[in-house]
């Protein structure tokens, strides 16, 4: 089986980080509680929440589109 | 106050005309029905292609809850409640965790319900009735919040008395729903989906518009928000919140991914090619959904600012009534909106029932009751439990339309569901997963997560636990439990033998 066809262990570890570094962004904990910064007519940290959630949507749809799944194969391994 | 005009004859005449549709679509789908079987009846048959199966995910996914819900909430919690989008997003990155091996082995060992997978997985009758019966509560109460959510929908719509309105909208729309469900089966529920998404997606954007047209852009929105005396709805979440930001990532991702009717759309797509691209493309629905309630809510904040309690539920409908009062396009885009609204109610209670006839059907009549009943047979008894579980839910809706917080007091939903990811997403991946401790595992973590919830306890305030869900903590046992149990037994056969 090539690496294309199979997402496997390696692609998990950096699958897993992309998705555990948007996380750790897309959440305000470590913005400035007297922050009242506004971008685009939204509060900065909401702007950026709106802005990782993007990216993930763009990622996800990246790796749906990206590797095809196993099917028939190895389904019981 | 702004309050909500009747409509006329000229819109009721139209949303008679969508409804209308949807009974026309179950004898469609009934006379394309290939053959009188389970699979055929839940799965379409061979599945269906793309725009179906992406139509279908969409309306079943978002529910009046998101309109309603999402913008009543984002009243009351402010900016934060952008988590919602967040949450929502997760569900798509989440189905990869499992979807793929279970679409392989639903196509190669044809799978119709969600608990067929573990009957194979793990061959053991207690741990598929238990999970069967999780799934069933979950879905029947959220199929009830759904029914009473029909009702109150046409009580604020319509000119007749509110009670008798709301008893007509429940009997009405759930009446509708059921005779296309059981004419039709899932092929009826997809093609009805696919309208239903339509209008829904549709319903959306005009409501996006309305907003900027009748309020302005959204920096106004804040400027007066960040004006106002009690300011904090823009501040950055406190720690609490942002802990609840984490646990709703974590609970709506994984959970939403275990409703039954979730995972019977994964078994009836055509190909894991379009499973694949219609999931791609869900990933892009919060942003122009969930998103789309919330600014509703901003711009209520703004705008309707004093609503308290059960008011702030009706932001949606007061915002509406603004639009409405405005123009003959503005009350004619409400009435595509409130055809919308009814329209994800519809496909998401309709998606619940269906799954729910098919566990009972095959899971509960075909296992325990008759186990040589024939295909046309539990197809048969799966349309006559739909149509006695959906009497009981109407009159259910009926009698709890004024104990509203009765029904808070059920919903739990996410905190159970989410007790079967050891079952489904771990066992998927695991081969030496068992079933034994997979039960127990199971079964002590429903029961801490209600102990949890209902217990009384001073530290759970606001049914979380320091910002976290009960249902968190009963998975981290449920975890242990399942994964070291297995581990123990494993060893000990690698040991005797």
């Amino acid at each position: 089986m090539t690496d294309k066809q199979n997402p496997g262990s390696k692609k998990y570890i950096w699958v897993c980080s992309i998705y555990l570094s948007l996380l750790i962004v897309g959440i305000p904990w470590y913005w400035p509680k007297d922050s009242s910064l506004v971008v685009m007519g939204l509060p900065a940290w909401v702007f950026v929440a709106i802005v990782v959630s993007f990216i993930t949507s763009i990622f996800t749809a990246y790796l749906l589109l990206k590797y095809p799944w196993q099917t028939e194969v190895n389904v019981d391994e | 106050m702004n309050s909500f005009q009747s409509f006329d004859l000229k819109a009721w005449i139209f949303i008679s005309i969508y409804l209308g549709s949807l009974i026309i679509i179950g004898f469609v789908g009934y006379k394309a029905r290939k053959e009188n079987t389970l699979k055929d009846f839940y799965l379409a048959g061979n599945g269906f292609g793309l725009v179906v199966i992406f139509l279908t995910l969409y309306a079943t996914q978002y529910s009046g809850n998101t309109l309603f819900g999402y913008s009543g909430k984002t009243y009351r919690v402010g900016y934060a409640w952008i988590m919602s989008v967040h949450f929502m997003t997760a569900i798509v990155a989440c189905y990869m965790i499992y979807a793929p091996r279970l679409y392989a082995r639903a196509k190669k060992y044809n799978y119709i319900t969600p608990t067929d997978y573990l009957q194979h997985r793990f061959n053991s009758n207690w741990l598929n009735t238990v999970a069967t019966i999780i799934m069933i509560v979950v879905l029947a109460n959220y199929l009830l919040a759904q029914l009473m959510a029909m009702g109150r929908a046409m009580q604020g719509l319509s000119s007749v008395d509110p009670e008798l309105a709301y008893q007509q909208g429940v009997i009405l729309l759930t009446l509708i729903m059921v005779i296309y469900g059981t004419l039709g089966g899932i092929r009826a529920i997809a093609w009805t989906d696919v309208i239903q998404g339509l209008v829904l997606m549709t319903g959306f954007i005009i409501l996006l518009f309305m907003l900027y047209k009748q309020f302005g852009s959204i920096s106004l929105a804040t400027n007066i928000i960040q004006q106002l005396p009690d300011a904090t709805k823009a501040d950055v979440p406190d720690a609490n919140r942002l802990r609840e930001w984490l646990s709703y990532i974590i609970i709506v991702g994984l959970g939403s991914t275990l409703y039954p009717q979730a995972i019977q759309r994964i078994y009836a797509a055509k190909s894991e090619k379009v499973l694949r691209q219609g999931l791609a493309f869900m990933a892009f629905a919060p942003l122009f959904t969930v998103l789309i309630a919330v600014i509703t809510g901003i711009y209520a904040i703004a705008y309707l600012p004093g609503l308290e309690g059960t008011e702030s539920d009706q932001v949606l409908t007061r915002m509406l009534a603004v639009v409405q009062g405005n123009s003959i396009l503005g009350y004619w885009l409400v009435v595509v909106l409130f055809s919308a609204i009814l329209a994800a109610m519809m496909s998401t209670a309709d998606s619940a029932l269906l799954s729910i006839s098919s566990m009972l059907s095959k899971d509960i009549y075909g296992r325990f009751i008759d186990s040589n009943a024939s295909q046309a047979r539990l197809t048969l008894m799966g349309k006559l439990f739909s149509w006695c579980l959906i009497i009981l839910l109407v009159w259910l809706a009926i009698y709890l339309s004024d104990k509203s917080s009765l029904l808070k007091l059920l919903d739990r939903k996410f905190d159970l569901l989410i007790q079967l990811v050891p079952a489904f997403m771990i066992s998927i991946h695991w081969r030496g997963m068992r079933s034994v401790p997979t039960l127990i595992g199971l079964v002590c973590g429903v029961l801490l997560s209600l102990w949890l919830a209902y217990g009384g306890f001073s530290f759970v305030q606001g049914g979380k636990i320091a910002g976290f869900h009960p249902g968190l903590f009963g998975l981290l046992i449920n975890l242990f439990i399942s994964v070291a149990g297995s581990l123990y037994i494993n060893k000990r056969e690698l040991e005797l033998n």
